[in-house]
């Protein structure tokens, strides 16, 4: 459950959301994704109000997010994967798109191929997703995230049970992929929170009782409280 | 190539789809001399059309994960249009009759899709269900209009196109082949378009489909719609070819479930299983109701058996074979076979003589019951000989375990993480 959850992110920013488990971060994502629908409150995307809205109309409104436990479509290639996220953000479609290959928008396949390539999966884009490693698989995850120039982006612990090399590769490609865009993200791994984020909230029993720059919530009484003895950085 | 795996992953190139469609052809083509008797011919006939029925149910099921119980609905909808147009509008060419038909499912397809595809799973089934009896109870309702229990019948020798006149049963061959070609690649297309794409997606996850901006049910509602319509041209050519349609049977949920079952035994993974599906549905119905009283229970017992120890139906048994087969190695293999057929043939001998005795009064040999029972018990020992497998050499204990390193002061080399991860349990305000 959340409760008086007040938190803005800015085009260009990156705000790393973080908690211990049963915080509410999930939730907040549901809610703000379209997932679930808030009882209360509102979600703005833009300065227009998104509350309780689909998550294929969120998605094509320009929000996209990740998911933690990857979810991907198992029987298709992983540029299959990217086609059907550009289509899905609205991208290069053409009257009657739908009847045709994917392969025909030659400026979609260009950006699937640019985009295979960032994520590191060029020789592996004609493989089904089930048969990739689970780290090519986290980074399809989250490159589906970022199909089709979304300006807003959840990526809900995009480093989950990586390696170190692993994690060093996903934050650079989340650096790269996400320029200029509105970043929230779910992390466990405080290395990669004070890495990415300009700025940090924190999230405990569905309440935010921080959000402001990592320094000021390093310093905060209130969050030091909460994860006493816990910053280990 | 086999089967042109178009519903579960790769697909076919053009030159081996040019290929499977050309020896396609020529099969149909060269089959109605080699078949020889008017029998065969309708049997011919039938498995092309329904080819085309069970294509299409493989599309929802295959390519879209949805289990329709109500398939039939939009099958007897075309038959029934098919009929209609034979009958009463003397101006649809009859060779347009099974497009006619195709229109007509649509029309029923795309309201009974938009309520059954709101969900998908159980409850999409149990729509489609629902949906099926409804509608064979309100045709038995209505007989004036659907022909009660008798049914209505046709003419379809009403006029002549190109020279014929379609009275000829080789020339309703020649128009249900044509469009069984014709309605097969353009399914097959289908699926390497993007909406063939989608609905895999929409199959393997549609939550994710949704958050890719897709909306899962209105692809679900698509692929209903576009399954209707080939569902229906299959069943006018169904009407053209009997003449005839009794809508309460046609529609019901015993023919929604033969068409499902044979699509299913045919094999849902493979583009071309439900063809193979629908020359199993014309024997089963034909051929081994006229050889045995008892083709249902056969047909009860490879269904289970196909569920059981071949999911991927006879063309993923088929496309699974050679390897399977190289892995097995010759001699067991040969004893499986073996055991297959030993066990086959004592159990049809034991329930063919049990039909006898309990329901035509016919006395068998003193010598059946032995004989088909020790058949039955080689055939198994056979089996369970094959199926017996190699002991694995024991694993080697690797040498730490996640458990060892709860009290270790580094982490196991496969466990490389951050040391900095957030602590989860234990954080409270």
């Amino acid at each position: 459950m959340l409760r008086g959850v007040d938190l803005a992110v800015a085009p260009g920013e990156c705000v790393a959301l973080i908690g211990p488990n049963g915080a509410g971060k999930s939730t907040l994502f549901d809610a703000v994704s379209g997932r679930t629908a808030p009882s209360a409150g509102q979600v703005l995307l833009g300065g227009r109000a998104i509350t309780g809205q689909s998550p294929q109309r969120i998605r094509r409104r320009g929000l996209a997010r990740s998911f933690q436990i990857t979810q991907l479509f198992g029987t298709l290639c992983a540029r299959d994967h990217l086609r059907c996220a550009l289509a899905g953000a609205g991208s290069g479609r053409s009257r009657l798109w739908w009847l045709r290959p994917f392969q025909h928008d030659a400026a979609a396949e260009a950006e699937v191929s640019r985009l295979l390539h960032l994520l590191g999966l060029d020789a592996r884009g004609d493989i089904p997703a089930a048969r990739l490693s689970y780290a090519e698989q986290r980074a399809l995850e989250i490159g589906l995230a970022f199909c089709g120039d979304p300006p807003v982006v959840l990526l809900d612990e995009p480093t989950a049970g990586m390696s170190q090399e692993e994690t060093r590769l996903c934050v650079q490609r989340i650096r790269t992929l996400g320029a200029g865009r509105a970043l929230l993200i779910v992390e466990h791994d405080m290395d990669v929170v004070f890495g990415l984020a300009d700025r940090i909230a924190v999230l405990v029993q569905g309440r935010l009782i921080a959000f402001g720059s990592p320094a000021a919530v390093r310093a905060d009484p209130a969050v030091q409280q909460a994860y006493a003895g816990s910053w280990a950085c | 190539m086999a089967g042109l795996e178009s519903t579960q992953g790769g697909r076919a190139g053009p030159r081996a789809v040019a290929a499977v469609v050309a020896g396609l052809a020529a099969a149909a083509v060269a089959a109605p001399w080699l078949a020889g008797s008017g029998l065969a011919l309708s049997m011919l006939t039938q498995v092309a059309w329904l080819a085309i029925v069970l294509l299409a149910n493989n599309l929802l099921l295959g390519q879209c994960g949805l289990l329709s119980f109500g398939h039939a609905l939009q099958v007897g909808a075309g038959s029934l249009a098919g009929v209609a147009a034979m009958r009463w509008a003397g101006p649809v060419p009859l060779p347009l009759v099974p497009v006619v038909g195709g229109l007509a499912a649509l029309a029923v397809a795309l309201p009974a899709g938009f309520v059954a595809t709101r969900s998908a799973g159980t409850a999409f089934a149990m729509v489609t269900l629902a949906l099926g009896e409804l509608a064979a109870a309100f045709a038995l309702m209505v007989p004036d209009w659907f022909g009660g229990e008798s049914g209505i019948s046709a003419d379809r020798v009403y006029g002549r196109w190109a020279g014929l006149d379609f009275g000829a049963p080789l020339q309703v061959y020649g128009l249900a082949v044509s469009y069984a070609l014709v309605s097969g690649w353009l399914l097959y297309a289908l699926g390497g378009t993007a909406l063939g794409r989608l609905l895999a997606a929409v199959r393997d996850n549609p939550a994710r489909a949704a958050f890719l901006g897709h909306d899962p049910r209105r692809l679900r509602w698509l692929a209903y719609g576009i399954s209707g319509f080939f569902a229906g041209i299959g069943g006018a050519l169904g009407a053209v070819q009997f003449e005839i349609v009794s809508t309460a049977d046609a529609v019901g949920l015993a023919r929604s479930g033969s068409y499902l079952l044979f699509t299913y035994l045919g094999g849902t993974a493979q583009f071309l299983g439900p063809l193979l599906g629908s020359v199993l549905m014309v024997l089963a119905s034909t051929w081994l109701a006229l050889w045995s009283p008892a083709w249902p229970l056969y047909l009860g017992a490879v269904f289970i058996l196909t569920v059981m120890f071949a999911p991927g139906g006879l063309a993923g048994a088929a496309v699974a074979a050679p390897g399977a087969l190289r892995r097995a190695g010759w001699r067991r293999s040969v004893v499986l076979v073996l055991g297959c057929a030993a066990a086959g043939a004592g159990a049809v001998a034991l329930v063919e003589a049990g039909y006898r005795v309990r329901w035509s009064g016919t006395a068998v040999s003193a010598g059946t019951w032995p004989v088909a029972t020790a058949l039955l018990l080689a055939g198994f020992a056979l089996l369970a000989s094959a199926s017996r497998r190699r002991r694995k050499p024991p694993a080697l204990a690797p040498p730490w375990s996640c458990a060892d390193w709860r009290n270790a002061s580094a982490p196991p080399p496969c466990c490389v993480a951050s040391t900095s991860r957030w602590p989860r349990a234990s954080a409270s305000p």
